[in-house]
């Protein structure tokens, strides 16, 4: 999986801004630059850890799921994890 | 006309949105409100007829802005005025002046509003505009601009129109 580009950092970035924004909630002091500077740091450390990341899985699902499926799958375990928090 | 008295007043329910990029109706806590993304560059405009007890001062345009989530940082606005006039500005077009801009920091009390204003020189800064002239004002939020940092939306409720 490639790094996002430029405009799908700056849409994402957005999209965070805008929802955060319907639902009044505040980043403290954080400015929009230092939110966007977090967006670049998780898209670029979510790239270095790609090799980590599928070496987690057990061999069966490593072999059988497609990478889409797989960063789904994290993505419904961050999910819940974020729900339970 | 005395400096200071108003001239116009647009509250947020009167915005005429542009076909892009404008600024979405919203209200918080049953106070309409135009959003204004941090992102995008989005837009406001409004009309109306300049009235006949403007002298000639200027024009104070004053802005009332809220933000969704910010307590800290900065936004910038650019403020454009277009004389539609008599037989002047063909209404199939856009024909907006050079804008002026206005810098409104964010209150540390997200619901409180703050107010921004800037002094437009009566002439080339209105686009010529006379009294008794229709015209419009162009409201846009400069997202991209270096100088805006606060995080999330900005709300436009009011704008004034003072002789300066």
């Amino acid at each position: 999986m490639a790094l996002l580009t430029e405009d799908a950092r700056e849409s994402l970035w957005a999209e965070f801004m805008s929802a955060a924004s319907a639902r009044r909630e505040s980043f403290g002091a954080l400015s929009k630059q230092e939110l966007r500077a977090a967006v670049d740091a998780m898209d670029v450390w979510f790239d270095k850890a790609v090799a980590s990341f599928n070496e987690a899985f057990p061999l069966p699902a490593r072999k059988e799921l497609s990478t889409k499926q797989r960063i789904k799958l994290f993505f419904y375990v961050v999910k819940k994890r974020w729900e339970a928090n | 006309m005395a400096s200071g008295d108003t001239l116009l007043i647009f509250t947020a329910l009167q915005n005429e949105p542009p076909a892009n990029n404008y600024a979405t109706l919203d209200v918080r806590n049953q106070h309409p409100v135009l959003d204004f993304d941090a992102a995008d560059d989005e837009h406001a405009v409004f009309s109306g007829v300049l009235p006949q007890h403007y002298s000639g001062g200027g024009i104070t345009v004053e802005l009332h802005v809220a933000f969704s989530s910010a307590t800290s940082g900065n936004s910038v606005w650019k403020v454009y005025f277009e004389r539609i006039g008599n037989q002047i500005q063909d209404i199939d077009s856009d024909g907006f002046a050079s804008d002026r801009e206005i810098n409104i920091e964010a209150s540390s009390t997200c619901g409180k509003v703050k107010v921004g204003s800037e002094s437009f020189t009566n002439g080339a800064q209105i686009d010529n505009l006379a009294v008794g002239e229709g015209f419009r004002l162009k409201v846009q939020r400069d997202a991209d601009n270096v100088d805006d940092d606060a995080a999330g939306d900005a709300e436009l409720l009011f704008v004034e129109l003072k002789e300066t």
